[in-house]
């Protein structure tokens, strides 16, 4: 729709003295810093291209004017000659911009009025008698209005000391946060806040523009919420700063606060599934483990434990992990207590260390008699860029524990291993692993080493097919109750999918399906046959901070690549189930 | 925290009520923007001339409210529940888009402050002289004025036949109010004292249907003038703390009443007195100044030859919106003012 009547009356002189002022406006800005740019000064070029066409058109409209009345004069019962051309051109313009200023006067005056309540208390210092300076400045405003009828913005330094003129300071805040000119934003909306210090929208674009000082951002936007209780933008603004510092429990509420307010959202959909991962990573939390396992051998496990993790200060994060195991295969039973401390300590967004030291109890199923045995392992996770070359070392000693056998020979395995990954394209990625071990039990060292290789292809960020080449090597063969070829060799295709939902449902699928075979010691290379491999995890989100997870896991091969089989023809079938439960 | 959009984050409304002639067409335009909506939604607004089954047939969803609701802002809002998407677009039922009107908007979302963004309007139809004296209002207003307005930052009015909003802020607003009978207006307005931004795209082009006789002309111009007075009315105290938009207002308002009269009253009684059918003049005395803005906008699309045309309807649309709006200012403050929403055309 139109307002107003375009062409005629006060409102042409309006917009063509503002379109006349853009010019100025902009050079103020661009000297400011203000101004977006180059594309800024085409739409001036533009409008004043046409002011000056719109000024060139009424003077010769009053030239012509002129000379028409000259020649019709006179001016039939006037009996007086009418003025010349120009006089009349001065007259019908000075006419015109005496109008609109004190139509705009008028209009500041009423703001004045109407807005007087707002003004804040004068300095107590102020002499008696005196004029307030912020009147003295608006009245000084309003008469510059009626000389000149234009809108001409008042000095600076006035400005900045009337809170009489909050929206004027605020739309100098909002034009230097329009031209990106971030320093003289923040500067400005300090401004107004120092004037008007209820001032939401100047509370909200400072906040954003405090992004150097995450403290001082999530202060204005916890205030910001405060004052406009039911703008979801704020509630998600908050959560986005409560997240950087680190408060992912608190960003999880006010992201749930916004979607109450703005149901679907998708940036605060989108947000809050981004969080829900962190939030569950570092609040202190206790995790009950339960687990079970049965091979082919008869081979029975059930671990009951769990862990405590303390929350997250900085990059560090300490915790303690426990576990129970009984460990039997029909007719004998033996038992590992394990008890750690562990820590992870995240180097920068794309390093990572963690680890656990501990030691670990086993008991003999025979005799019961225990021993001790120190364990642990640690992890070093670097990436040199979001998409760029992975390097994944880890070093881990522990006790194999599938069999009561393994158990009672006290079989501990060392091992160091590798995982180099480049990639070549966006989605083709090459990876190389290696893996050396030592396994010692009360009779004998035994000495491991497997490489492998792999071309993945990643189809989508959550889908990854791959195929795979492994070498499993043994130093000697063994009787300590795992089974240990001469060489084991893995051809296979494998799959990686992974879904999560925006609700923190995960599903992650990791299967392999391919063959394999293996040359004992003395022995050539048998005959290839099927292995397969299955890994999957779903974790279940129950509450913010609060997740079940189920985890299976199934192999069928002779030679497995992570865990030690018993023998050379193995089925093996795990579920684990715990639940983070986030203090 | 900085987006960019696409189709796929737009619903388009579309308010219909006895829209059957015209509905398919906008139909038809929105399915071949070059940045698709995720969903179309027309409100059919208990029509009785088949608009349902036009719009069902054409293959976007339909839903109707229980009973009309009396106005357009009232349908929208009834569709604005489900809407699922971060943007939600407004189309009038007789207005069509240009192919590329939907993505030359959206960019304006990539600032959060934005709340609102409307395009260039002109008219589908130049024929009739009512038409021809919009299509001038149009060329000259958009041309002129209302970019004079999106560079201080204060387009007055996100134009309701075609308007895209951010859905949450939306909500936020209670969706369009039908307390005035301009509810572009009103919803412009109380963005900006929200402290959001509304921006003007002119590159993104709709076309709605303006009314081709002087009833139909009458019935939208009394809407508009009224709605104008209501909207100044019910906020003037609040734009009062919006910088540039309250001169704007206070000049618009100034046309619409002082100048108005001025305009009715003062020149015909200039002439009586002086006995000078010269004096006459002074309607058409800024027909220059008018032409400038009007071939400047016409030049680029070619439509010199049908602007220069149209340019006397120009002046007799201009008496006419002179005379309802001082007859809406007048009803309005002597508190006769109008409720009953009715369509234009």
């Amino acid at each position: 729709m139109i307002a107003g009547l375009p062409g005629t009356g006060i409102g042409g002189i309006f917009y063509l003295a503002s379109a006349l002022a853009m010019p100025l406006r902009e050079a103020y800005r661009r000297v400011r810093g203000r101004s977006p740019g180059r594309g800024n000064w085409r739409v001036v070029a533009a409008q004043l291209a046409i002011a000056g066409g719109i000024l060139a058109a009424m003077w010769v409209t009053g030239w012509l004017l002129g000379h028409a009345l000259a020649a019709a004069r006179p001016i039939a019962g006037l009996g007086t000659s009418l003025p010349s051309g120009n006089v009349l051109r001065i007259a019908s313009v000075a006419l015109a911009l005496g109008t609109l200023a004190g139509v705009l006067a008028g209009v500041e005056l009423l703001r004045l009025w109407v807005h007087r309540g707002r003004r804040s208390p004068l300095p107590k210092t102020m002499p008696a008698g005196r004029a307030d300076p912020r009147v003295v400045q608006e009245l000084r405003r309003v008469a510059l209005l009626l000389i000149l009828g234009l809108v001409v913005p008042g000095p600076r330094g006035a400005l900045a000391q009337s809170p009489g003129r909050v929206a004027a300071l605020l739309a100098r805040a909002d034009s230097a946060w329009a031209a990106k000119a971030e320093s003289v934003a923040a500067r400005e909306y300090a401004a107004v806040l120092a004037a008007d210090p209820e001032n939401s929208h100047a509370t909200y674009r400072l906040a954003q523009l405090t992004r150097d000082d995450p403290a001082a951002a999530l202060r204005l936007f916890q205030r910001y919420v405060e004052l406009e209780p039911e703008d979801p933008w704020g509630y998600m603004a908050a959560a986005e700063a409560l997240a950087r510092a680190g408060r992912y429990a608190e960003a999880l509420r006010s992201y749930d606060a916004a979607l109450r307010l703005a149901p679907g959202e998708p940036e605060a959909v989108a947000g809050r599934a981004k969080v829900f991962p962190r939030a569950r990573a570092a609040a202190p939390a206790v995790t009950p483990v339960v687990s079970g396992s049965r091979d082919s051998d008869g081979n029975t496990t059930f671990r009951l434990g769990g862990s405590v993790e303390l929350q997250a200060r900085g990059p560090l994060r300490l915790g303690v992990e426990a576990s129970r195991d009984r460990v039997t295969d029909g007719v004998s039973t033996a038992g590992l207590e394990q008890l750690a401390l562990r820590a992870a300590w995240r180097a920068g967004r794309l390093a990572t260390v963690e680890g656990a030291l501990g030691g670990t109890r086993l008991e003999r199923s025979d005799s019961g008699s225990t021993t001790v045995v120190p364990t642990g392992r640690v992890r070093a996770r670097w990436r040199s860029s979001t998409r760029g070359v992975t390097v994944d070392v880890r070093a881990q000693r522990a006790a194999l524990a599938v069999s009561p056998l393994l158990v009672n020979n006290r079989v501990l395995r060392t091992e160091l291993r590798a995982l180099v990954e480049i990639p070549v394209t966006r989605t083709l990625k090459l990876r190389g692993l290696g893996r050396t071990a030592l396994l010692r039990d009360t009779a004998d060292l035994n000495h491991r080493t497997a490489l492998g290789g792999v071309v993945a292809v990643a189809l989508s960020p959550a889908i990854e097919l791959s195929g795979q080449v492994h070498q499993i090597r043994y130093s000697h063969a063994s009787t300590a109750g795992y089974f240990a070829p001469r060489l084991g060799q893995v051809v296979e295709a494998g799959s990686y999918i992974e879904i999560e939902t925006a609700s923190g449902w995960l599903l992650a699928l990791d299967v392999g399906v391919g063959a394999q075979r293996v040359a004992e010691f003395g022995g050539q290379p048998g005959p290839w046959s099927r292995a397969l491999r299955w890994y999957s995890l779903i974790t279940a989100p129950l509450a913010p901070g609060r997740a079940l997870q189920l985890e299976l896991e199934g192999e069928d091969s002779m030679v497995a690549r992570e865990a030690a089989t018993t023998a050379g023809a193995w089925r093996y079938g795990s579920a684990a189930l715990s639940l983070r439960w986030a203090l | 925290m900085l987006s960019f959009f696409t189709g796929a984050d737009v619903t388009v409304i579309v308010p219909a009520f006895n829209e059957a002639a015209s509905v398919a067409d906008t139909i038809r335009s929105l399915h071949a923007q070059t940045a698709r909506p995720r969903e179309i939604i027309v409100v059919d607004d208990c029509s009785t001339d088949g608009t349902a089954d036009v719009a069902r047939a054409l293959g976007v969803t339909v839903v109707r409210p229980p009973a009309n609701t009396g106005s357009k802002a009232g349908a929208q809002t009834f569709a604005l529940r489900h809407v699922r998407t971060p943007l939600t677009i407004a189309v009038d039922a007789d207005t069509v888009l240009a192919a590329d009107a939907i993505e030359r908007l959206l960019p304006a979302f990539g600032q959060r402050g934005v709340a609102a963004a409307c395009g260039f309007v002109l008219p589908q139809r130049v024929r009739s002289v009512w038409e021809r004296g919009r299509y001038i209002e149009y060329l000259f207003a958009f041309t002129f004025y209302k970019q004079v307005q999106e560079y201080y930052g204060k387009p007055l009015i996100s134009s309701g036949c075609f308007s895209m909003y951010r859905t949450a802020i939306l909500r936020t607003q209670g969706g369009w109010s039908n307390r005035t009978l301009a509810e572009d207006m009103d919803l412009t307005w109380s963005l900006y004292q929200a402290g959001y931004e509304v921006r003007f795209v002119p590159k993104a082009v709709c076309y709605p249907i303006e009314p081709r006789t002087f009833r139909l002309m009458g019935t939208q111009l009394q809407r508009w003038s009224h709605g104008f007075v209501q909207n100044v009315r019910l906020h003037w105290r609040d734009l009062l703390a919006v910088p540039y938009l309250r001169s704007a207002v206070a000049v618009a308002f100034w046309d619409a009443t002082v100048a108005a009269a001025l305009y009715l009253v003062a020149l015909p009684a200039l002439a009586v007195l002086l006995a000078s059918p010269w004096v006459l003049l002074g309607y058409v005395i800024d027909a220059p100044a008018v032409l400038v803005p009007v071939l400047a906008g016409a030049v680029p699309r070619r439509e010199v030859g049908r602007a220069l045309a149209s340019v006397p309807a120009f002046f007799l649309l201009r008496t006419v919106n002179a005379v309802f709006f001082l007859r809406a200012v007048c009803a309005e403050l002597l508190g006769r003012p109008l409720r009953h929403y009715k369509k234009g055309h």
